[in-house]
């Protein structure tokens, strides 16, 4: 293995990525460039690193030009750092003796226009990366065990396919369904495209499925409350909610319902029907046992003696929730999605008009089990309509409500269609939609169908809808596209197609998981392309709507691609760990001599502990890498292995060896605002070419010391940012970095800098255009002071700033 | 023109003339609770039995020693289940209720006993 | 296209125009759309995305839009076609092809505050009538409004 004590051998190799760098960086001088750093003993430039013939020559390098770091410049470490650490390792080198620089989303991407200045740029992130690399030491990779078990949070299709897949293979599974049943949406509906099968004909089959497997155990009315822990080692609070019924003695025979006095609104059947307070969702429940509704208990007990007479004793009043404690090593999310309320869109006049209805609602309508058995009648009086109008994009595809295509709809209206039609031979039914989605397997053909049973179809968009007093009719204003006029629609009843919008609670979860959620609040897949079902945390995994509004047969895709994904983590007894963890300088830290613990108060994990008298001790197990302590030490005692301080400086300095009035330093953390930048350069979005990005795990890790030595070294402005309150990967970072950063605003102009030559802001991974406008703001404000401003400002400030660092030790 | 919103499903007061109606509108299922208020003298019963605690007790106002209005009830419509247990306390047969057209008071169907639960002084 | 189209508009049809995508939800408010078969917001937006800006410019019906912004409240895509109008109206007078009177109309509001011309003769007849004198208008305030309201042609004339 590498010993510390010798002298570094760097290969620096510069990718073209066929055009997407090259096309904008000279890669040939860069490459030609950086051979003249100091510690370079390799410098080439190739047309693809990560493919073989890359790899291969690496690794032949690194034996032959005895390398003992490797820096790669090329596209984002969040895309390729593990294929080329495992490429430097299998060649004997250690995996962590390699750094990336980016110079394809944070360069040739977002600055098109810009090929010499985007060059230069380029050149100055390898430089930081020898830089960073010349001060990294070998680590080896934790090795944790891995609890065979996994938690699905969700019980609709694609939580039910997972937890099946999943409990198939072998592994326990703990379901865990908010509701008192199973089923999800999909027990709602009627029947499902493009085939017209019965929904819960063969929903039901696999609910039961779940029910009798014994792998799997079904926690039902329960709600995840707190999950702690890492990948392989997640211990969640789950906490029961009380049905008030015993669940083993309950049989579901439903003698209590039938003499229960208290009706209230349905919500399985959308409000349309009642059920009992004492009830069970619908008759294929899983699992049969029935709940009571407390807020609509009017305490008779009735339900006691129902279920004495039948010789049962399964009523308890006193029950309380319960909190369990489950130990999982990996987590499917598989939540689902909710519809959007239409009464917030006033024209329609969702709510306020009798016969305006949502697709859901006709389906419980149209269902044999529904409030009308099957019945399809108007609010007003109780009639069929002869006529009925669907609109689409309901809250979808607008500015002004949710931007997206929430992507089923039009399939589900023309089901919904073709279901009235089956139903009512002579019923008038018109579509009116802007665009028909019909992408998939057999879906085209199900649009033709349903203009084959003379469903008319209408291109335009309604504007208002009006209520004829007398009739309870309705009124359509819209413009009939294809004749190109204004027209006015009369319908006995509307149906709306409402958009799919995140499930209520989401919030709360997403941060119960510290996952993101993307900017319609869906929760967010960690790449958008090739990795659709893992979060950007190790080890929880998303399927169904809960990460987009999508289809039956997609939803299932992801429930088993969500399980498979779980299992390759849980298949092995062992799971890897990046060893990027804090550690003690025993020798600096205070608390040996003073009561200090700091450290304790600013870690989320409690992964750090003081005792009295002696140095603060990190368990590397809990600790998540976030670095917060390292930061805050008053006595600069702590870092973080990877993200030394000594690294971090490093970086600084060869950014701003040249030229360093006319640059941005950014701190950008690995989860949000790094994200988002590497989202801009995949967007090719394009800002001026001002700033050099350094990464960190969290904004926690930024030390006041980082923001001054940069200004010191004469940078022209620094940005530092991370995640948005509430959700920081590492939950209290960006408090932390927030309340550190925020007193220089105020300090830097006592020395002479303006405090507009600092920014520190919070944006999520999904917000690429904030960053991109930032950028562009921040280049304009330095275009306005000027270089010679900005020399005078650092001339003035150096003597404090000198003073200052020199104090806290470096 | 007011918008008043008719949220299907749930329940929503009504003040007429003389009365005040509770009306819970579903598909095929239509329940009304009504208050006559003329019949009414405010006695509290239904207040003290209601079991969701959705009746409000209004004492007299007094202008003195002269009674400016009479005690009376109010309903709070997100409490209501409509049970008709104030129906069937009412000593003054001011409380009616009907599901479907039909009078109906489903606690006097289920049997149930009015129990005293709540307290008032 | 044979010229190339003014900064302002190609600002605003960048901005704004391209994200139509001919919903049709401005023609089925428009109460102009009622009354005139042939006005059409929607297809005026098409016009102007695929570069016949000029025949939309020279039509007499960007006359005749009542400016109630009812487009601009229900496009899904912000698009705000009764803005675009404005624009499209300074546009025009500014090439002279603004309906005839109008601009005089304007001139004169931005000069004294009334559309009409106020001659002694109508002052005259005010008084023997006994209705109150007509008392000079603060013209300024009337140019703000003008100027707020994107009124540009007059304003450079009253300026020049």
């Amino acid at each position: 293995m590498i010993e510390m004590s010798e002298e570094p051998r760097i290969g620096v190799y510069v990718c073209h990525c066929g055009l997407n760098i090259a096309a904008v960086v000279n890669c040939e001088k860069v490459a030609g460039e950086a051979a003249k750093l100091p510690n370079v003993v390799v410098s080439k430039d190739y047309r693809y690193m990560c493919a073989d013939p890359g790899q291969e020559m690496i690794k032949q390098d690194i034996k032959e030009q005895k390398l003992n770091r490797v820096i790669v410049a090329s596209c984002s470490p969040r895309m390729h750092e593990p294929t080329f650490r495992k490429c430097v390792e299998s060649a004997g080198l250690n995996p962590f003796l390699f750094e990336m620089a980016n110079i394809r989303e944070l360069c040739s991407w977002c600055h098109p226009h810009y090929a010499e200045k985007a060059t230069e740029k380029a050149l100055d992130l390898i430089k930081m990366a020898a830089a960073k690399a010349r001060y990294l030491s070998p680590l080896e990779v934790v090795k944790v065990p891995v609890t065979r078990a996994a938690l699905v949070i969700g019980g609709g299709v694609a939580g039910i396919h997972s937890a099946l897949d999943l409990a198939d293979m072998g592994f326990k599974v703990y379901l865990v369904e908010r509701t008192p049943s199973i089923g999800g949406k999909m027990a709602q509906l009627d029947k499902t495209f493009p085939t017209l099968d019965c929904s819960i004909c063969i929903l039901g089959p696999k609910m039961v499925d779940v029910a009798h497997h014994p792998n799997i155990e079904l926690l039902s009315y329960a709600e995840v409350k707190r999950v702690e822990g890492y990948i392989g080692n997640f211990r969640v609070t789950v906490a029961k909610k009380p049905r008030y019924v015993i669940e083993k003695e309950c049989n579901g025979c439903g003698e209590c319902a039938n003499v229960c006095p208290v009706e209230v609104p349905n919500e399985f059947d959308e409000n349309l029907g009642f059920r009992k307070a004492i009830y069970v969702p619908f008759p294929q429940a899983v699992p049969m046992k029935y709940t009571i509704d407390l807020e609509a208990c009017i305490e008779c007990y009735k339900c006691v003696e129902a279920c004495k007479e039948q010789g049962r004793e399964a009523l308890n009043f006193d029950m309380k929730e319960q909190e369990i404690q489950l130990d999982v090593g990996t987590i499917v999310v598989a939540a689902g999605y909710d519809l959007y309320d239409p009464s917030k869109v006033k024209a329609y006049g969702y709510g306020l008009y009798d016969n305006v209805f949502t697709a859901l609602e006709l389906e419980r309508m149209i269902n044999a089990s529904g409030p009308t058995q099957g019945s399809v009648i108007r609010f007003s009086d109780r009639k069929t309509p002869r006529s009925v109008a669907f609109i689409t994009c309901v809250g979808s595809r607008d500015e002004k409500t949710n931007i997206y295509c929430s992507g089923f709809c039009c399939m589900y209206t023309l089901k919904n269609a073709l279901l009235l039609r089956e139903h009512y031979p002579d019923m008038e039914i018109r579509i009116l939609f802007m665009d028909l989605r019909a992408p998939f397997k057999g879906y085209e053909e199900f649009y033709r169908r349903a203009r084959e049973e003379g469903i008319q179809f209408l291109r335009g968009r309604p504007t208002e809808i009006y209520e004829d007093p007398k009739t309870s009719n309705l009124v359509i204003s819209m413009e009939n596209l294809s004749t190109g006029e204004p027209m006015d629609l009369e319908a006995e009843t509307v149906i709306l197609s409402p958009a799919a919008v995140p499930s209520a609670g989401s919030e709360e979860l997403a941060r119960a998981l510290t996952v993101s959620r993307d900017a319609s609040g869906f929760f967010m897949e960690a790449h958008p392309k090739l990795k659709p079902i893992d979060s950007a945390t190790d080890g929880i995994f998303f399927c169904g709507a809960v990460q987009g509004p999508k289809d039956i047969p997609y939803s299932v895709s992801q429930g088993s691609a969500a399980a498979s994904r779980a299992a390759r983590i849980m298949i092995r007894g062992e799971w890897e760990i990046e060893p990027i963890v804090a550690f003690v300088d025993a020798e600096k830290c205070r608390n040996t001599k003073v009561k200090c613990g700091v450290c304790t108060t600013k870690c989320p994990y409690g992964a750090i502990a003081a005792d009295e008298g002696k140095a603060a001790l990190v368990n590397t197990a809990k600790c998540h890498g976030c670095g917060t302590c390292a930061a805050d030490c008053p006595s600069n005692a702590i870092t973080q292995r990877h993200f030394t301080d000594a690294q971090v400086l490093a970086q600084i300095h060869a950014a701003l060896e040249e030229k360093p009035e006319e640059k941005i330093i950014g701190f950008l953390c690995n989860w949000c605002s790094y994200g988002a930048a590497d989202l801009a350069g995949t967007s090719r979005f394009e800002y001026p070419p001002d700033i050099r990005v350094i990464r960190v795990m969290c904004s926690g890790r930024i030390d006041r010391d980082f923001v001054l030595e940069a200004f010191r070294k004469g940078a022209g402005m620094v940005m530092v940012s991370g995640c948005r309150f509430g959700d920081c990967h590492y939950i209290s970072g960006n408090y932390n970095a927030e309340k550190r950063i925020k007193p220089l605003f105020t300090v830097l102009p006592r020395f002479g800098i303006s405090a507009e030559r600092l920014r520190l802001e919070w944006f999520s991974a999904a917000e690429a255009g904030f960053y991109v406008n930032l950028n562009k703001e921040m280049s304009e404000t330095l275009r306005k002071l000027g270089i010679e401003r900005i020399r005078v400002e650092n001339e003035k400030a150096r003597p404090f700033l000198d003073k200052m660092l020199q104090q806290s030790g470096d | 023109m007011r918008r008043i919103e008719k949220r299907r499903g749930e329940i929503v007061k009504r003040d007429e003339e003389n009365r005040t109606i509770m009306e819970r509108r579903l598909l095929l299922r239509w329940y009304e609770l009504a208050l006559d208020r003329a019949t009414c003298f405010g006695c509290g019963l239904c207040a003290d039995n209601c079991p969701r605690e959705a009746i409000k007790y209004l004492p007299a106002e007094f202008k003195g020693i002269k009674a400016v209005s009479r005690p009376s009830i109010d309903f709070e419509p997100e409490k209501c289940v409509l049970c008709g247990e104030c129906v069937s306390i009412c000593p003054m047969d001011a409380l009616k209720m009907r599901i479907e057209q039909a009078e109906r008071v489903p606690v006097i169907e289920a049997n149930v006993f009015a129990v005293s639960t709540k307290k008032r002084w | 296209m044979t010229e190339e189209m003014p900064e302002g508009l190609r600002e605003l049809v960048k901005e704004k125009v391209l994200f139509c995508y001919q919903c049709g939800s401005c023609v089925g408010s428009c109460p102009t759309a009622r009354a005139i078969p042939e006005y059409n917001p929607r297809k005026m937006m098409e016009k102007l995305i695929l570069g016949g800006w000029e025949e939309v410019l020279s039509s007499k019906l960007i006359w005749l839009c009542t400016l109630c912004h009812t487009c601009y409240e229900v496009c899904p895509q912000g698009v705000g076609i009764s803005h675009i109008i404005i624009e499209l109206r300074n546009l025009a007078a500014e090439r002279g092809m603004a309906p005839a009177g109008f601009l005089e109309s304007a001139k004169q509001m931005a000069a004294t505050g009334w559309t009409t011309t106020l001659t002694g003769a109508i002052q005259r007849t005010r008084a023997e009538l006994g209705l109150p004198e007509i008392k000079a208008t603060d013209t300024e305030e009337i140019k703000k409004l003008m100027k707020a309201t994107g009124f540009r042609p007059a304003l450079e004339a009253e300026k020049g």
